[in-house]
């Protein structure tokens, strides 16, 4: 884990040598938690250390076998961000345990908040540009060509009302992976395929477009119009529906989303979230100002100030939400 | 005043009244009694009543000019004046005879108060009493005379007393029946009425004209280049006498010539009368100028065309001689001619005269029509007053249309609206502008016409006079787009021609060393137009001078190869000189503060508050990102001003709007009949030839295909199994249907269903289909390449596609315009890409000055937050936004710390765009939020340079 590198080396040693004593102690217990006195170190925990919350976490999260010492880990690295972010984040605790959350959570948004208050508490920032990364809505990995044509085909049998030919493009998972982000443009991607199921061809003329008509003896074997599909079997889709798949295939061919009609195509115009250090305290569910354990519950130090002092100064400088006011006192844990 | 004709309707006058004599019907000879005047007076006046259009505004303007007329005879002085025996045959009547070049000129105040008083009079009577028109004749009139403000005051209060005196109580001594009280109208005395409106119009005189003294002597002190207004003298500085010492005649000197420039000819021309032995003197230039004035300004009307042959003589000779002329000489004559102009503009409200006078100097050419040496001097200043006199105030805005048409054709738009001579005054930017437009004329000529190389010294000098008058940079881009102008229009540059001297001559006036004449010489290596050979001489002569290294010399037979090559080396050297300054060296920081232009900051303050003021209206992303467009120009007007690019600022203001016109979807065309095609094609049983025959008879019918048969006829078009109805089908589709978003659609869908039938008509219905060239009928990427055509094709002729299509022109729109913020040379990029080189830009001035954010503790926590935001960020549009959020960040730090006192404000625009741009419901309004910030931040950028300006 690289966040291990980044300590200091007093704090490897420590925090190798105290998993090997806790491994060890706790061996043979099954249930609980194998960290050693974890009640009486968590009552000794104190907001001018935030160190110790790290390191607590540390322990806390390689040995946590269930979701509740999970989610200790998490609260005590979320502490530890916190209270070095709130002394300065000069010690680079706040960066480490924002990488070491990364590495804990599975939710991608939480990742990438927790990258970016990482991002925020980097010393030393990157100096260089940054170049577009690899996702949804940026470069799109090479290997991924022969799903690009298979959706895109899809979509276009789809359109044709041609179910079940459409299916059989987004039947391989890599597929359905590729389309998953691109929702908004083509619509649900559970409704195109409960569609598609429910209409394999035109249930009335089986995609020919016409039906023969009752012959006569002028024109014996005329046809008109499929009273179901009127000639034009497929969803009835709206223009800026199209405009959409459109932009997508376009965007998918060339596997780069450059044009701001096409990205806002696939994402709707979402607008650019703020870097909010308190929104991934409500993600979790934890009160950053809780800090103190007390009787089996997170609490808040006495002298505590409703409002920070540094967040008035701050909150009005930044375009990022690192200082906003944090969320109500939630139920303790564990 | 009554118009000629006017009088000779009224009072049955054969010809023009020439005076007042003929006006009352008098003889000059011998002297008129006062008596004789009442009753010629008396006489006009009845004829006037009599005539059936005696209650019409005309008849009142003649009555006045009859009044007017005998109030200028009855003064003894002037009468005698007005005798025919006394008025010179080179001057106008009511002029001052001119004195002879021998005779030495006596001081403007030294002249006969009669002329003055008759002067002022007439100015009161032309304009009906005193009102601002008559207030700015007078002021007009004492420039004119060259008198200083009391002199003017103390004149008009003699004049006064004295009509006072004699209206009032007639004099014995003097013809007792000649001093009855005139009456206007049967109940005032005339002269009384004069008197007292002389006594008022003294002490207002008085006061207007204190306050233009004050006003001058500011803008002495002032030292700011500006043209001088009608009511203003020419600068004091340099030595420029605001009256010419008449008594001692100037002759003309060259103190600046070169010496390869030759003396101006001062012989006859045909616009030149004088015997050619005449010394051309300054001082008669300017006593003939003022004597036209008076004449001109006394009749108000049209003037004759012995008046206009001697406007053109003079102007003829100053033009022949203009860059020989002292600075301060020349600016006093310019002022002369100006006013005489103005006055003769006066008289004539189409501008047609004015602008004759100076078209004559500088007609059209013809494509091949030969310049002569005279005519580069002589075209440069018909162009340089044109310039002028449009600018000037007192010019009606027709007269000015005119001239500025006139001026256009000839000049060279962007020299002429500044791009090129930044703090040039009008006379040199016009004249700058028109030398510049004869560059290829001349080269063209180099070889052949005798005078060529004079032509081009002549050249030179006026150049070099102009940007001296600047005073703001030298000459050297000047001769650099000359030496360009010679190599692409002129003839090859051999050995020892002409054309090659002057290129080494023009090069060697030129500081070579410095980045700007590299990067041009670089512009040059890869310009088309330059041949080898041209480029050989040029490269030659700057190794040679600059002491380089021979393999920079371009070969005179270089291939493409070597150019390039060479074109790296100088590359190479450019970038060992240093790149040639930006907006962020010390020195264009510094000027920051000083360099708005005043008129320019006034137009841009008042668009960008009444953008900022005006209410959001339109929520779409086409309303808020065409917002964004407009902020995003002004804040580009806004660094092009701080750059002093004045010309393209001005431009940028001009065209705020450009192209912000998006388009709107259109109405579909409903297909007739959808289904037609389907169910004729798809009838069982039906022969190849009746399917083909019936494709080709709906494509001759229908112009516009529903989706079923386009789908219909496109599945026909790709897989058919029969060559003919699939032709027909492919036919059809090329032939009818070929811009039919349908058709488009129904094609890109039946290529995913079944494989096309390959053939070279396939490809070619493909091609005109999506107007692009697809690969062979053979390759293997056909069909990928066909798909993405047609999905290219169907976004830009969908209707409902055009919205997404506009999105993106604005998002160019707004990569345009950080391009030009951040003075890029080449085509702009992305709008991700742009906003970086941006935000670098004004990150590394907040980084010079030590800038940061109050909270902030050190300069790089914008950069921080930034590689948050863009580690949050999902594609190019929320990258910009993210970027913009960090310009905003650092404009603003930079404001605080060159700004302090505008900290509060700087804040308030913080908090406000940091409120709006979260709580956005999406991604363009707050592209639209923050580029308003920029501007808004930019707005408190111009207004404390200019307070901070205006405090020192």
């Amino acid at each position: 884990m690289m966040w291990i590198r980044r300590l200091p080396r007093i704090g490897r040693l420590i925090t190798v040598g105290l998993g090997l004593v806790f491994c060890g102690i706790v061996a043979g217990q099954d249930q609980e938690l194998p960290v050693m006195n974890l009640d009486d170190r968590l009552a000794v925990l104190t907001p001018e250390a935030p160190l110790d919350y790290f390191l607590l976490a540390e322990e806390v999260g390689y040995e946590a076998t269930n979701e509740q010492e999970h989610a200790l880990a998490m609260r005590l690295f979320l502490l530890a961000m916190h209270l070095d972010a709130d002394d300065g984040g000069e010690t680079a605790l706040a960066r480490s345990a924002c990488i070491a959350m990364a590495d804990l959570v599975a939710d991608t948004a939480l990742r990438r908040q927790l990258r970016a208050l990482a991002a925020l508490y980097d010393a030393q920032p990157r100096t260089e540009r940054f170049p577009p990364r690899q996702g949804p809505l940026d470069r799109i990995p090479d290997e991924l060509v022969d799903e690009i044509d298979d959706v895109l085909e899809g979509l276009s049998l789809y359109r044709l009302g041609e179910g079940r030919m459409a299916l059989t493009r987004f039947r391989s998972a890599r597929a359905e992976a590729l389309l998953l982000p691109y929702q908004i443009a083509i619509g649900s991607l559970n409704d195109v395929r409960s569609w598609c199921k429910r209409n394999p061809v035109c249930h009335e003329c089986s995609n020919r477009r016409v039906i023969e008509s009752s012959s006569t003896d002028a024109r014996p074997y005329a046809a008109r119009l499929c009273p179901l599909c009127s000639g034009r079997p497929g969803p009835d889709l709206a223009d800026h529906r199209v405009d959409d798949m459109l932009r997508l295939e376009a965007a998918l061919h060339v596997r780069s989303f450059r044009t701001w009609s096409s990205q806002m195509a696939v994402d709707g115009g979402k607008p650019l979230s703020p870097v909010n250090r308190d929104a991934v305290a409500e993600i979790l569910g934890v009160d950053p100002r809780a800090t103190l354990w007390r009787d089996g519950v997170w609490v808040r130090p006495v002298e505590s100030s409703p409002e920070r002092p540094a967040d008035r100064e701050r909150t009005e400088d930044a375009f990022v939400d690192d200082q906003a006011a944090a969320p109500e006192p939630s139920p303790p844990a564990p | 005043m009554s118009t000629p004709s006017a009088q000779r309707r009224f009072l049955n006058l054969s010809t023009d009244a020439d005076g007042p004599f003929e006006l009352l019907g008098l003889d000059p000879s011998p002297q008129p009694t006062s008596q004789q005047i009442d009753e010629a007076l008396k006489r006009r006046l009845a004829q006037v009543d009599v005539h059936p259009q005696a209650r019409t505004p005309e008849a009142d303007q003649v009555r006045m000019a009859l009044h007017a007329a005998a109030a200028v005879l009855r003064d003894k002085q002037l009468r005698r004046m007005l005798q025919p025996e006394s008025v010179s045959d080179a001057a106008p009547r009511t002029a001052q005879p001119r004195p002879s070049p021998t005779e030495p000129a006596r001081p403007a105040h030294a002249l006969p108060l009669s002329m003055l008083e008759s002067a002022i009079i007439a100015a009161l009577l032309r304009e009906r009493g005193w009102n601002s028109r008559s207030q700015h004749r007078l002021v007009g009139l004492a420039m004119q005379w060259g008198m200083q403000p009391g002199e003017l005051v103390e004149t008009i209060r003699q004049l006064a007393a004295r009509w006072s005196t004699s209206a009032l109580a007639p004099d014995a001594a003097e013809d007792a029946a000649s001093h009855r009280p005139i009456t206007l109208t049967g109940r005032t005395p005339w002269g009384a009425r004069i008197a007292v409106c002389l006594a008022i119009t003294t002490g207002i005189v008085a006061v207007s004209l204190a306050v233009w003294g004050v006003m001058q002597s500011g803008r002495r002190a002032s030292h700011v280049p500006q043209q001088p207004r009608l009511t203003q003298a020419p600068p004091a500085e340099e030595g420029a006498k605001r009256t010419p010492d008449m008594t001692s005649p100037v002759t003309v000197v060259e103190p600046d010539a070169q010496p390869e420039v030759q003396p101006p000819p001062v012989g006859r021309s045909e616009t030149d009368d004088r015997p050619p032995t005449q010394q051309w003197q300054q001082a008669n230039v300017i006593r003939e100028c003022r004597a036209i004035i008076t004449t001109v300004t006394a009749q108000d009307t049209p003037p004759t065309e012995k008046t206009i042959s001697g406007v053109q003589r003079i102007m003829a000779g100053i033009a022949r001689r203009w860059p020989t002329l002292p600075h301060a000489d020349r600016e006093q004559l310019h002022w002369e001619v100006v006013h005489l102009l103005i006055a003769i503009a006066g008289a004539d409200t189409t501008g047609s005269t004015v602008s004759s006078l100076l078209v004559r100097l500088d007609p059209i050419d013809g494509p091949s029509q030969h310049l002569s040496a005279d005519d580069v001097w002589i075209r440069s200043w018909s162009a340089g007053i044109r310039a002028r006199l449009s600018v000037e105030p007192d010019m009606s805005d027709a007269v000015r249309r005119v001239l500025r048409e006139s001026l256009d054709w000839r000049a060279d738009a962007a020299t002429l609206r500044s791009g090129t001579s930044p703090g040039l005054p009008p006379f040199e930017r016009g004249a700058l502008a028109r030398l510049h437009t004869m560059m290829p004329a001349l080269a063209a000529q180099i070889e052949t016409a005798e005078d060529g190389e004079s032509a081009w010294t002549r050249w030179r000098k006026a150049v070099s006079v102009i940007r001296s008058a600047g005073g703001l940079a030298g000459p050297d881009d000047d001769y650099l787009i000359a030496v360009h102008a010679i190599l692409s229009a002129g003839p090859e540059p051999t050995n020892g021609s002409r054309t090659a001297l002057l290129v080494q001559r023009l090069l060697g006036a030129t500081v070579l060393n410095r980045p700007n004449t590299i990067a041009t010489v670089i512009q040059w290596l890869i310009d088309p137009r330059l041949t080898s050979l041209d480029m050989h001489v040029v490269t030659v002569h700057m190794v040679e001078h600059l002491n380089l290294d021979s393999s920079m010399i371009l070969p005179a037979g270089a291939s493409g190869e070597q150019r390039s090559y060479i074109t790296r080396q100088w590359s190479r050297h450019r970038m060992a000189v240093g790149s040639p300054p930006t907006t962020d060296t010390p020195a264009t920081r510094a000027s920051d503060r000083h360099a708005y232009d005043p008129a320019l900051r006034y137009e841009w303050e008042t668009l960008v508050r009444r953008v900022l003021d005006r209410s959001v209206t339109g929520t779409s992303p086409t309303d808020c990102l065409t917002r964004a467009v407009r902020y995003a120009r002004l804040a580009e007007a806004a660094s092009l001003m701080e750059r002093c690019d004045v010309a393209a600022a001005h431009d940028r203001l001009g065209s705020l709007d450009a192209s912000l016109a998006v388009a709107r979807p259109t109405q579909h065309n409903i297909a007739p009949r959808d289904g037609v095609l389907t169910t004729e094609l798809l009838t069982p049983g039906l022969s190849d030839p009746i399917r083909a025959d019936r494709i080709q008879v709906f494509a001759s019918r229908y112009d516009v295909i529903g989706l079923a048969d386009a789908r219909t006829l496109a599945a026909v078009a790709l897989t058919e199994s029969s060559e003919s109805v699939r032709a027909a089908a492919q036919q059809a589709v090329r032939g009818s249907y070929a811009s039919s978003p349908t058709m488009m659609l129904a094609l890109l869908d039946q290529l995913a269903k079944a494989r096309p039938q390959r053939s070279p008509a396939l490809v070619r219905m493909f091609e005109a289909v999506t107007a692009a060239r697809l690969p062979d009928a053979r390759s293997r990427d056909l069909v990928a390449a066909a798909r993405l055509a047609l999905v290219q094709r169907l976004l830009e002729t969908r209707p409902s596609a055009v919205i997404g299509g506009a999105v993106d022109e604005l998002a160019a729109m707004l990569a345009a315009s950080y391009h030009v913020r951040r003075g890029g040379d080449a085509n702009p990029a992305s709008p991700e890409a742009e906003a970086w080189e941006l935000f670098e830009q004004w990150r590394k001035r907040a980084v010079d000055v030590g800038a940061t954010l109050p909270g902030d503790d050190t300069p790089d926590q914008v950069r921080r937050r930034l590689a948050a935001s863009c580690e949050l960020a999902d594609g190019s549009l929320q990258r910009f936004v993210a970027l913009q959020i960090a310009i905003v960040e650092e404009m603003a730090a930079l404001a605080v710390a060159e700004h302090p006192e505008q900290v509060d404000a700087v804040m308030a625009v913080m908090h406000e765009t940091r409120r709006s741009t979260h709580s956005a419901q999406d991604i363009v309004t707050q592209v639209e939020t923050l580029e308003r910030a920029i501007l808004r931040l930019w707005l408190l950028r111009v207004q404390s340079a200019s307070v901070r300006r205006a405090a020192t």
